[in-house]
């Protein structure tokens, strides 16, 4: 297994990882699997749904990552891949209210603690119920912590876009929230 | 008169929608000093942060990986690899396998012997998903030019001359080779190496 203490850029490895080393490529994987797991669990308020999302989004990035053009990091790459895989989840699908997940059921290492407690599971379920247009600029903005700018190049909309989102969403999740009070 | 049912802005003038973003978003006040002494602006905030504070308790959380979301990924690229990293020349007598980064210093050396090209970075990939039986290759090119070539005529030699290289040392079929140019500069015009 290599070392984690890497200290080599996204940009090099991602350099190594086209030229086809899959070692570079597991370094990437190491050291983003954490926002990228993270982002998925809070777009889909499933342990088990955000396991999969974050599967299949590392494993789209290896297969295009021929098509990774540096005018974007690689974070930003990344979190595109998983926003689109999240959103595409719930496509013909029935959402899974996140109070419906059973506590006994989760992934070993998954974020277990957070989801038995019940604030974490209000706001959750709170945030599950917005519209992905919404979630997903909330998600990127609270729980990732990017500009709004990042955001508008991840959702390929405009920063402008991303404040008309954001308001919505902390309007609605303001109501939500409030409500339960 | 009747207050209006959602005020955007407090009695002081402050609005509650850049108190509201300030809160949620944690981000520093614009007027701390008139906040700090302000009741209304005290008597929002107050009530947006025990609105928020669930959110931020739940964005404070760690969140850990499951253990072994990297190593079933890299199973899973093991897998894509044995057919997708490389071409295959299947033959009766055994199959020929061709990593696509060899494809791509072949390419890319064809490239730079085109006359007018400063810089050739190619990236290949076998096109295993429409390719017959994974002997299909697309290649895409990105190159500096040399300054007062023709661009479409240098695209276009540069196209065959990847076609011809590619498809004589490796016998596989390229099925595209995109060029995108993306710089001219100044150059010295090199005759072919003879690559």
């Amino acid at each position: 297994m290599p070392s984690e203490r890497l200290h080599a850029d996204d940009s090099v490895l991602v350099r190594w990882a086209q030229d086809g080393r899959s070692e570079a490529f597991e370094h990437l994987v190491r050291r983003h699997r954490v926002p990228v797991y993270r982002t998925a669990l809070r777009l889909t308020g499933d342990t088990h749904l955000a396991d999969d999302v974050a599967q299949d989004a590392f494993i789209a990035a290896w297969e295009s990552l021929q098509l990774f053009r540096a005018d974007s990091s690689f974070a930003t790459w990344l979190y595109r891949i998983v926003v689109n895989r999240a959103r595409n989840s719930f496509r013909g699908r029935r959402d899974v209210p996140v109070d419906d997940v059973p506590l006994d059921g989760f992934h070993p290492g998954a974020d277990t603690e957070a989801m038995a407690r019940e604030g974490s599971q209000r706001v959750l379920s709170a945030i599950v119920e917005l519209p992905f247009e919404q979630r997903a600029p909330l998600v990127l903005r609270l729980f990732e912590e990017l500009t709004y700018e990042e955001i508008a190049q991840i959702l390929n909309i405009s920063p402008d876009a991303v404040r008309g989102r954001l308001h919505r969403a902390r309007h609605q999740l303001a109501k939500t929230l409030g409500g339960a009070r | 008169m009747t207050p209006p049912e959602n005020p955007t802005s407090l009695p002081c003038g402050a609005d509650l929608d850049e108190l509201t973003v300030q809160v949620v978003e944690r981000t520093p006040a614009q007027d701390p000093e008139h906040q700090s002494g302000c009741t209304h602006c005290r008597a929002a905030l107050a009530e947006l942060r025990a609105l928020w504070s669930p959110v931020h308790a739940l964005a404070d959380e760690e969140v850990v990986a499951p253990e072994d979301l990297v190593e079933r990924v890299l199973d899973q690229i093991q897998e894509l690899d044995y057919t997708g990293g490389r071409a295959v020349i299947g033959a009766d007598d055994g199959d020929t396998a061709i990593a696509v980064r060899v494809v791509a210093v072949i390419a890319r050396k064809a490239a730079d012997s085109v006359n007018g090209t400063l810089l050739a970075m190619c990236r290949a990939s076998a096109d295993v998903e429409v390719g017959a039986v994974g002997r299909s290759v697309v290649v895409r090119l990105e190159l500096v030019a040399a300054l007062g070539m023709h661009l479409p005529s240098l695209s276009a030699q540069i196209q065959r001359a990847v076609r011809e290289h590619v498809a004589a040392l490796t016998g596989l079929s390229v099925v595209a080779v995109d060029v995108s140019v993306v710089e001219v500069a100044e150059g010295i015009n090199r005759p072919p190496n003879g690559y």
